[in-house]
């Protein structure tokens, strides 16, 4: 079953601002080496897909820099592949797009020109190793239209995000659909994982054009539920969004979690790619304390880590103790330095002594190549 | 027609028998080492550091995983639409065909490869050391002196030097002897098994050497005293850094150890002089709450939740709550169960060392290094002794 691939790397970048300062979305980095295209990109490869589009519209230059012609997806094809698709200037008007359906448009060429049958979008702000090839066979044998992946969760109404919030008949078919920021209890949470007929959404996409609609749920899925089968695929394994520094912060954390750590890494058809970068082995030092931490290659550890998260390349100097922080990619936390509930991004020097903390609920957030 | 400066030929053939279990199935240059890395790597590594894009890895005993390995060459850039490198193992031609006889005879079978490029310079290579090195600057050497042949050494103590094929030279470096594992050695210029040649030089040679039938077909033995019986202007190129044979189970665990320490003799962090090698798709390493890891390299994979002191940890390996790792060397997806110990021991490939069981002695209490072959399962509570070489599974 042939499918072509669309994520959308910049839906959602504002919410996270800090991280998103010079990336996009699917480019902030996560959990010791990753960044948040691997656990799209991953899945969409371990369910045989080979021709997968990344929407850009703006700061994508370390999105382009990671993924690159997608080798380290086994992406790299002569035909298709994977293709990054920056903006597409449109003479009607040179505005950017501003959501899915405007971003659609700009790749109905692509999708006209690919002959394969199905169509699976996906957004860049979770942290999920989702069973795709099982939730494509289960949309052609339902004959659904579209098939949205959906997670059983309990909301706390903090949520800063746009959430799709289903309701399901006892076959799984969605019998309401809302759209909201934040929403509270247990819900059926959707995953901006669409599955579609391709040329089901080419002509919803002319559709929606002509009528000039801006939201694909709201608009198009939402008020048709009678007319169009929607299905649910729940995602039985972890997962967590990213939308604030918090839950950027605890999705990190998380992974110190055993049973997280399997659901996401250890389903042996699906790994998670990710851009390799030759690093030597994280050396550990005659005085390095590690506690309950997660430690990527290229480490030089003197000192004490506890409950923290460590990207490539983090130095932690003799003396210094870091807990409870995420140090992204190339951080040096220099001799008797203390860190607590830091997200440092990367390249941030904090020199010989420095004490920084936050706390759980409000992380202090370092930016790249900071020095303090 | 267009043409390399200088093309690279890698003796990968060789078995490696003084490493007994860890090449019973792969080739020596395949042989795991530091983490992340295999020995091949190294020259590999080297090559594309030094500008030399053009290898070409001369295999022979048990070349599966190698070539595996090497596949397109893709993690050391060397998959190249010209040049690259090219995995060659012996073959058949119209008029037979053989195994490869010696070095020399790997070689002057792939005169033809070489030819392609039109190289001025030959560089041939083993791929059994561990060490960086810029062959460029070997090669400038080389055309300064305007040589027929230059030979890359290393200071060794003169006790040593009855190890080594040795080079005796005059003030300007030039060789004018040279001798294999001398009694009584009259220098301490050890060859590295790292040589140029003058690509019509070499042809020369190894072409008259290939109708000597008394010949053994060996750089070592044949060519280069034939060389130096004609006069040939033959240089020895002082090397400085570090260099080790890994071929015995001791200069192995040696070399492994080197990487630790806070100023390691042997440093793979080293921007300047990158060590390529081939991924797998890995999360990184996880340190858990009661583990307790000290003076050590790890790789991606792992899980930790019992004792690592003063070992290297190649990726996925699990070592269990209780279980103490000391210095040893692990190589892959091994498992060492709750309440096992394993000390001054190499475990090749995926061993699973059971619940309390104990693999070696105390380095110090230890008569030699206990090694456990790829796969074995060591069962619980049982004992492998210090020394000890185990290829099967032991309950």
């Amino acid at each position: 079953m042939s499918a072509l691939g669309i994520i959308f790397s910049n839906i959602h970048d504002q919410i996270v601002p800090e991280l998103t300062r010079g990336r996009t979305m699917a480019s902030i980095p996560f959990g010791g080496r990753y960044r948040l295209i691997d656990f799209v990109l991953s899945p969409m490869v371990g369910a045989g897909m080979e021709t997968i589009g990344v929407i850009t519209k703006t700061n994508y230059q370390s999105l382009m820099n990671h993924v690159g012609r997608g080798r380290d997806w086994d992406l790299d094809r002569k035909s298709g592949g994977l293709m990054v698709l920056p903006p597409f200037g449109h003479t009607e008007n040179n505005a950017l797009y501003n959501n899915r359906l405007e971003a659609l448009k700009g790749v109905l060429g692509i999708m006209r020109k690919s002959h394969e049958k199905y169509v699976v979008m996906s957004d860049c702000d979770i942290i999920a190793n989702f069973d795709l090839a099982a939730a494509m066979k289960d949309h052609e044998e339902s004959g659904a239209d579209i098939t949205m992946v959906y997670k059983k969760t309990t909301l706390n109404g903090e949520s800063r995000r746009m959430n799709k919030i289903m309701q399901l008949d006892e076959n799984n078919r969605v019998i309401d659909l809302a759209v909201y920021q934040g929403g509270q209890g247990e819900v059926n949470l959707g995953m901006d994982v669409l599955i579609i007929d391709r040329t089901k959404l080419i002509s919803v996409v002319e559709d929606a054009i002509a009528h000039g609609y801006s939201s694909m749920s709201r608009e198009i899925m939402a008020p048709n539920l009678d007319r169009m089968y929607i299905r649910g695929y729940e995602h039985k394994g972890y997962y967590c969004f990213i939308d604030s520094i918090e839950s950027y912060m605890q999705g990190n954390l998380d992974l110190l979690d055993r049973e997280v750590r399997k659901e996401l890494f250890d389903c042996e058809d699906r790994p998670i790619f990710t851009k390799v970068k030759d690093s030597p082995p994280t050396k550990y030092g005659a005085n390095a304390e590690v506690k309950n931490s997660m430690i990527a290659d290229g480490c030089t550890i003197e000192g004490t880590v506890e409950n923290s998260i460590l990207f490539r390349g983090v130095k932690v100097g003799r003396g210094a103790v870091v807990r409870n922080s995420v140090l992204m990619q190339d951080v040096m936390a220099g001799e008797n330095s203390e860190l607590n509930y830091v997200v440092a991004d990367k390249r941030v020097v904090v020199k010989d002594g420095r004490n920084l903390s936050g706390y759980i609920t409000h992380p202090f957030f370092i930016n790249k190549d900071s020095l303090i | 027609m267009r043409k390399k400066q200088c093309v690279a030929m890698l003796l990968a053939g060789g078995q490696g028998s003084r490493l007994y279990a860890l090449t019973s199935n792969v080739a020596k240059p395949a042989v795991n080492f530091g983490s992340k890395y295999r020995i091949i790597d190294f020259p590999l590594s080297n090559c594309i550091n030094s500008g030399i894009d053009t290898v070409g890895v001369l295999t022979q005993y048990q070349p599966l995983e190698l070539n595996d390995y090497i596949g397109n060459g893709e993690p050391w850039d060397l998959d190249r639409t010209w040049g690259g490198v090219h995995v060659l193992p012996p073959y058949q031609r119209s008029r037979g065909g053989d195994w490869y006889k010696g070095t020399a005879n790997a070689i002057y079978q792939n005169m033809g490869f070489i030819d392609r490029y039109d190289p001025d310079y030959v560089l041939v290579l083993s791929g059994d050391h561990i060490y960086k090195m810029d062959y460029d600057k070997m090669l400038d050497f080389h055309k300064k002196n305007n040589a027929d042949c230059t030979i890359a050494v290393i200071e060794v103590t003169l006790q040593e030097a009855k190890r080594f094929g040795i080079m005796n030279t005059d003030a300007d470096n030039r060789i004018f002897e040279f001798e294999e594992k001398p009694a009584k050695p009259k220098s301490t210029k050890a060859s590295m098994g790292v040589y140029i040649f003058n690509k019509n030089v070499l042809f020369e040679y190894l072409k008259a050497d290939e109708e000597d039938k008394k010949s053994s077909k060996d750089f070592g033995k044949n060519i280069i005293p034939a060389m130096l019986r004609d006069g040939k202007r033959m240089y020895a190129y002082g090397f400085s850094g570090y260099w080790k044979d890994v071929g015995t189970i001791d200069s192995l665990w040696e070399a492994n150890m080197d990487l630790l320490g806070e100023k390691p003799v042997l440093d793979l962090n080293d921007p300047s002089w990158k060590i390529y090698y081939r991924h797998t798709p890995e999360n990184p390493h996880y340190i858990g709450e009661d583990a307790k890891v000290k003076n050590s390299a790890l790789a991606e994979g792992c899980e930790i939740d019992g004792t690592v002191e003063n070992s290297v940890l190649f990726t996925n390996i699990t070592v269990e709550k209780g279980a103490v790792v000391r210095d040893s060397v692990i190589m892959g997806d091994c498992v060492i169960k709750a309440g096992a110990r394993v000390e001054y021991a190499i475990l090749d490939n995926g061993v699973v060392v059971g619940e309390n069981a104990r693999v070696g002695v105390s380095k110090q209490d230890a008569s030699g290094i206990a090694v456990i072959g790829a796969g074995v399962e060591v069962g619980a509570k049982t004992v492998v002794d210090a020394g000890e070489m185990v290829t099967e599974d032991v309950k």
